[in-house]
């Protein structure tokens, strides 16, 4: 069998965000350390019905007029996406050119529901017998949104999107850090995008998973999700062409880990074995001793299953070490974004290693007796000398990805 | 360095019949799997699309009772292909806790969103059945041939429009290479389920009845959609010679990329395709077949196929499978099942790429030719909105150099 190898570090140059909070890692940021949370009643139009309409929605006027101009009509997910890409181009110093050749740049992109919402509108007004505009459906497939960014900004390399739901733009990550390792991109533009939609709000309602009022990840008293929506955008170079040219590195990406439960299309297994391999493996990748890990982002939906499967994960895979580490949810600030948590969450694991402080797990009072590590909770801290981070996702299917970030001190 | 890794095993569902002799017998008689699918309420039209009529038991087979009875038809034809396939590899017990899954499709669960949202407008959210959300998303398949083969290694859903399953191959070696795995299956899946179908006609893409006459189906501006279900099993060198498998074919390469286009632009998937098909030949050699995506789409198929005239010669021998099966899509895996299944000696029906494309294309007068012995085929596809992609296979014990 093969032995996992340690991969050299990818280099991240620059980070985009939009979601509940706000538009800009500027704004997103600084609520997320004070605990605050962007959850209300949606108010999108044929939501209406719904029994419980608490969601993370992006607040309205934040991203319908794009700047600079697309060059074309964007669905709702794809207008995150955009000012989430906007955001992570300039801060990388890519918004007056792109410092490689157009073949070396690839576009990956970590979608859920895609262009959902607007499909929704043409088959719900087919259904009820109106004539409806078949512009409605471009933006459906799950590829729509890498071929959309690639047009805009003439890349030519390798672009495609994984739709593994929740895992999706985790994954993005991990698979545009192995295409600069690999030589099959000198730089990748990875996104991941969500837009709340009918069929998912019904479909965890349905489940009985989405919580009244708001997320308590790790709580005694947490009764699910609350959905979100947003996107992110990293952009990630080959560290030596990122040095080259003089880029400012935000951090790197170590290693990622892949592993299925084969258990169940939406429980966890309950020992979290299947996250911990993958875990296991992100570490072994990276080169890291698991005891040099100072914060993780925990997937943390706030279910009973998935925050006791979770805790069991990391208990596994760290020891004592598990213990002594901050964790927390971000959910519990931003709601699911579903095929964009992933990469939101890294970016907020970024952030982190940036100034050493982990976020809280807003609205923990409780803690459940299962979940007994240190989950940050009410408010942000300081981790003096944070260096390396993790990030977990888990998804339906019994998908488990993993992360491990580095600061920009630990580039070599 | 690595060895490339090899296919130990492919396996089909498909419009035309579920193993590879009755692909072969499609390309070069009358059997087509592309029909009139009719209207499924009055108000969409009717259109052409190559259906599988029939999983033949295949689901009943490598699905037990219990599972089944969870799974939509796209799960059931994706563990059917899986179970094939796993079963062609002998692959049991251990070895399957190790092996990972990678998915491509195009359109994945369109089907199940449909009567998932259609359930949900009669019903509302308190009264939707649960058991129908999960299989909305895209990875459903994966999930479920998962759990019901006990597949536990890496796992992903990739989605590139007619380009998914090269990328998916692409990730696949990459992450054998990079040492995740050392097996993975790599399958493809596309349901052409009437939801997606009203879809596609709505925005003008897919064939009326009438543009297929007894002579064949005329190419046009619209296209004819396929489904299928496809699996392979892609092994390290080393795994595989370990556990005494006997390999198909060896995976030499893969490349994708290409401009993206604003909006589609028929005429551009020439110089894409000549790019990357040249970039094949530099780095692989001269193959002696391609197997080429077709959409039946005059300009796209047109364009594509004067292409890579130009850059392999017009000697080069070419098949179409999707000319039997309807394009299929995200499921274009089938393309290099059958480029394995020629390097492993199967004789597949061909044309000459300098024998210009008919205007009316019928199989069994188009692929006229035999395509002989095979050491290199290459497949080739190409989307309308920009992208190639490029899957090279070679037969086992082919020397490089003699390419």
């Amino acid at each position: 069998m093969n032995e996992t190898r340690a991969t050299p570090g990818v280099a991240v140059t620059g980070l985009g965000c939009i979601c509940c909070l706000g538009r800009g890692v500027h704004a997103v940021w600084p609520r997320l350390l004070a605990g605050e949370h962007g959850f209300s009643e949606v108010d999108l139009p044929g939501f209406e019905p719904f029994t419980n309409r608490m969601a993370g929605q992006v607040p309205a006027g934040s991203f319908e007029r794009p700047e600079p101009v697309p060059p074309r009509r964007l669905s709702r997910h794809e207008l995150f996406a955009w000012a989430a890409v906007t955001e992570a181009l300039a801060q990388a110093g890519w918004d007056a050119a792109i410092p490689y050749p157009a073949a070396e740049v690839g576009v990956i992109s970590g979608m859920g529901s895609s262009g959902l919402i607007e499909a929704e509108d043409w088959f719900a007004g087919r259904r009820a017998g109106t004539r409806m505009p078949s512009r409605l459906l471009r933006a459906y497939p799950s590829s729509a949104l890498p071929d959309v960014l690639a047009a805009a900004y003439r890349l030519t390399g390798p672009r495609f999107s994984i739709a593994t739901a929740c895992s999706s733009s985790g994954t993005g990550l991990g698979l545009g850090a192995d295409c600069i390792r690999d030589g099959l991109a000198r730089a990748v533009l990875v996104v991941g995008s969500e837009s709340l939609s009918r069929v998912t709000f019904g479909g965890f309602s349905s489940l009985r998973a989405m919580a009244p009022d708001r997320c308590r990840p790790f709580d005694a008293n947490r009764k699910g999700i609350i959905l979100g929506e947003g996107a992110a955008a990293v952009i990630l170079e080959d560290a030596d062409a990122a040095r080259n040219r003089g880029a400012a590195v935000l951090g790197q990406i170590l290693g990622w880990g892949n592993a299925s439960d084969a258990h169940h299309m939406t429980a966890p297994l309950p020992d979290g074995s299947g996250l911990a391999r993958a875990m296991r493996q992100a570490i072994a990748r990276s080169g890291i001793a698991p005891e040099a890990i100072g914060y993780a982002n925990m997937h943390g939906t706030g279910t009973v299953a998935n925050d006791t499967a979770e805790t069991a994960a990391v208990k596994a895979v760290l020891g004592d070490h598990a213990y002594r580490l901050a964790l927390s949810s971000t959910k519990s600030m931003t709601g699911h974004c579903l095929g964009a948590a992933g990469i939101i969450e890294s970016v907020f694991t970024l952030l982190a290693l940036r100034d050493a402080t982990a976020p809280p797990t807003a609205g923990l009072v409780t803690p459940d007796p299962a979940c007994d590590l240190d989950y940050t909770p009410g408010s942000a801290r300081p981790v003096p000398g944070l260096r390396y981070a993790a990030n977990n996702v888990m998804a339906f299917a019994g998908n488990n990805i993993a992360l491990i970030l580095g600061g920009p001190e630990t580039l070599p | 360095m690595n060895a490339p890794p090899v296919i130990t095993a492919a396996a089909c569902l498909t419009p035309v019949g579920h193993d590879p002799e009755r692909l072969l017998a499609a390309l070069s008689g009358p059997l087509t799997g592309i029909r009139t699918v009719p209207s499924r309420d009055g108000r969409a039209p009717e259109v052409l699309a190559g259906i599988i009529d029939s999983a033949e038991g295949l689901d009943k087979r490598y699905v037990p009772t219990g599972l089944r009875r969870r799974m939509n038809r796209l799960s059931l034809l994706s563990c059917a292909a899986v179970g094939q396939a796993l079963d062609q590899a002998g692959l049991n017990g251990e070895a399957r806790e190790a092996t990972g899954l990678i998915l491509a499709t195009a359109f994945g669960g369109t089907s199940q969103c449909a009567r998932f949202f259609g359930e949900l407008l009669d019903e509302g959210d308190r009264f939707v059945n649960p058991a129908l959300f999960p299989e909305t998303v895209p990875s459903a398949p994966s999930g479920q041939a998962g759990q019901c083969f006990g597949l536990r290694g890496p796992s992903t859903t990739v989605c590139q429009q007619s380009l998914s399953s090269e990328y998916a191959v692409l990730i696949a070696s990459r992450l054998l290479a990079s040492g995740m795995a050392e097996r993975l299956v790599v399958l493809a899946v596309e349901e052409m389920a009437p939801a997606l179908l009203d879809g596609l006609a709505a925005l003008g893409l897919v064939k009326r009845p009438g543009e297929m006459t007894p002579q064949g189906i005329r190419l046009s501006p619209r296209a004819v959609p396929g489904e299928a279900a496809v699996a392979l099993l892609l092994e390290t060198a080393a795994a595989a010679r370990d556990r005494g498998a006997v390999p198909l074919a060896e995976l030499t390469g893969v490349a994708a990329g290409g401009e993206a286009l604003a909006t589609a632009r028929f005429g551009r998937i020439g110089h894409n395709t000549a790019e990357l098909a040249e970039r094949a030949c530099r780095a692989h050699g001269q193959p002696d077949l391609v197997v080429a995506s077709g959409t039946f789409l005059e300009t796209a198929d047109t364009a594509g196929w004067r292409a890579l005239a130009e850059v392999l010669g017009p000697e080069t021998r070419a098949t179409v499978p999707e000319y039997a099966t309807g394009h299929l899509c995200g499921a274009g895996l089938l393309r290099t099942a059958l480029a394995a299944w020629a390097v492993s000696g199967r004789d597949v029906p061909c044309a000459r790429l300098g024998d210009p494309l008919p205007r009316v294309i019928a199989p069994a007068h188009l692929f006229t030719d035999r395509a002989g012995p095979v050491r290199l085929a290459m497949t080739h596809a190409a989307t309308p909105g920009g992208g190639a992609a490029v899957v090279c296979v070679k037969g086992i014990g082919v020397e490089e150099g003699t390419l």
